[in-house]
């Protein structure tokens, strides 16, 4: 099925494959609309021409947004409201090179609203990286998940930060945050800064957050069986992002991030 | 000459030295039992061989194919010919199966193997092993059960043709009927001339694959090395005789010989 191309500043969008490319919205501030009960599949590219990217999801859509940064990305706005029962699936797969900065703010605005949000990270070289994700649980029965797995090598440097804040009167709301970095040398620096702010006290909140060097138990297993420290290393690095590619429709765009990955190790 | 020649060699973990000077030689084709009371050091030993970097050896030698051993990385030990079938093999999220076990191939081939022949190889061991094909497919050894890692650790070692394969209970997760699937392979393989150094708390696989030699170690050494008659007589009577006939103290014995043939965890309980 081929993507209905979103070309304007001020969209409203019903159910279907869509996409959006910045290189054609420079500059500008882009806001698109979600329809009530629709099932949107979203696939961004060149977010970092975008001054913001604001996104409403009404009631009882189902919307996956997907995006791909490859380039350099300095300072990239995305706001996205999620209201009665719909649900917000994000994936981003981040092989961006040299600087990226990313702020992603999603508010959970009304009963049942849903969001799952998956980041997976490749800095190397002398990137400089910040991954800003909040979510905000307003209502109550909200549900917010917030997962980071990043790979840090040659002098790259990431600071991933999560936030979760669940308001007054949004009970039995559930928030998590997970990140899991893994440092490949000395040189290498990550580190996350995972938030929660609870104004509530009927809910369930949790967070995990490690930044370690690699698994020496995995390395030698890997090596045992003849691997080379590089390729084990390659291995290990290919399992830990290549995750993020169930967030991808095309087989073509997969192929493509694969071969980023690929090429980035 | 495929012949492993261990030399007084003693290793540390943490500062405490768990090899005290061992001397062993496993000739090509030979196939022994390592026998020993828990704790004692024979899980250790092959980790050394293979070069696990937790453990630091402080003396002695280790030769294979007449080449220093402990001068090689471990993948270079690996492309020698030594394998170790591991006690409790790690758990590798997202690697896939598959895609681990052709990069192991392909790094002791000089022209990679196509896809279609590494999945004709892979598919009949498989089925020798009379393993599901979707574990291939599947991340390596993650939420593979106790058995199933194993045959995983077997299907590995018939896909690598290693020399002299080390295996450290593989037969611990293992039912009858896999166990005997189990010493099948390992039956081939020695037909085909490879030799085996096996850990083993059980004596029904040893009788499975009837080894040529059994050698028992104790306090970090090796005391005793002779017949198959030794596994059979430790399987009925336990270590005692080595006390009385032999005049060798077991220094860390905790664990009577009835439960030493449920087969915990050696190596785990030593470098706690």
């Amino acid at each position: 099925m081929e993507r209905t191309i979103i070309s304007n500043v001020k969209n409203t969008i019903s159910s279907g494959d869509y996409f959006i490319d910045g290189a054609f919205l420079s500059g500008e501030k882009v806001e698109i609309e979600i329809e009530v009960n629709s099932i949107c599949d979203i696939l961004l590219d060149n977010l970092k021409d975008i001054k913001d990217l604001n996104i409403v999801i009404n009631q009882d859509s189902n919307v996956r947004l997907s995006f791909i940064a490859e380039d350099e990305m300095k300072s990239s706005n995305i706001n996205i409201t999620v209201k009665n029962n719909a649900t917000l699936n994000g994936y981003f797969a981040d092989f961006a090179e040299k600087t990226l900065e990313l702020h992603c703010k999603v508010y959970l605005v009304e009963e049942g609203a849903t969001c799952t949000y998956k980041v997976a990270s490749l800095v190397a070289g002398e990137d400089k990286k910040l991954v800003d994700v909040s979510i905000d649980h307003i209502s109550p029965r909200t549900y917010g998940k917030f997962d980071c797995y990043g790979i840090c090598k040659d002098n790259g440097k990431i600071v991933v930060a999560g936030t979760s804040h669940v308001f007054k009167g949004a009970v039995k709301s559930k928030a998590q945050q997970n990140s899991k970095i893994m440092v490949f040398d000395e040189s290498s620096d990550a580190s996350t800064k995972p938030v929660l702010k609870i104004d509530e006290n009927d809910l369930e909140a949790s967070h995990g957050s490690v930044v370690g060097k690699i698994n020496d138990e995995h390395l030698f297993y890997l090596t045992s069986r003849g691997l080379s420290e590089e390729t084990a290393k390659e291995l290990i690095t290919w399992g830990y992002l290549n995750p993020i590619l169930e967030g991808f429709k095309e087989e073509d765009v997969k192929n493509h991030i694969s071969s980023l990955i690929e090429r980035r190790m | 000459m495929s012949t492993l020649k261990i030399i007084n060699l003693h290793a540390s973990v943490d500062g405490k030295e768990i090899l005290k000077g061992v001397n062993l030689e496993v000739s090509e084709g030979e196939t022994v039992a390592l026998l020993g009371p828990n704790g004692h050091g024979k899980s250790t030993l092959l980790s050394v061989i293979m070069g696990h970097p937790r453990y630091e050896v402080t003396e002695g030698s280790i030769y294979f194919d007449d080449k220093n051993v402990l001068e090689l990385s471990v993948d270079e030990r690996s492309k020698l010919g030594l394998f170790l079938g591991m006690q409790s093999p790690s758990e590798i999220p997202g690697v896939i199966n598959s895609d681990f076990l052709k990069a192991a191939v392909n790094a002791r081939r000089e022209k990679p193997i196509s896809t279609y022949n590494f999945y004709k190889v892979l598919d009949q061991a498989t089925k020798e092993l009379k393993m599901p094909f979707d574990l291939a497919t599947r991340s390596l050894n993650e939420g593979f059960s106790g058995g199933e890692k194993k045959r995983n650790e077997i299907l590995q070692m018939e896909l690598l043709k290693p020399k002299l394969a080390m295996l450290d209970e593989i037969d611990s997760g293992l039912d009858v009927d896999a166990m005997q699937v189990v010493a099948d392979v390992i039956n081939k393989e020695k037909a085909e001339g490879h030799g085996f150094l096996v850990i083993s708390h059980y004596a029904r696989l040893y009788d499975m694959i009837h080894p040529t030699r059994a050698v028992v170690m104790i306090n970090g050494r090796i005391v005793l090395d002779g017949g198959p008659e030794i596994f059979k007589r430790i399987d009925q009577t336990g270590y005692e005789f080595i006390k009385t006939e032999y005049g060798v103290n077991i220094e860390k014995d905790d664990v009577e010989m009835n439960k030493v043939s449920i087969g915990t965890c050696a190596v785990k309980e030593s470098i706690k």
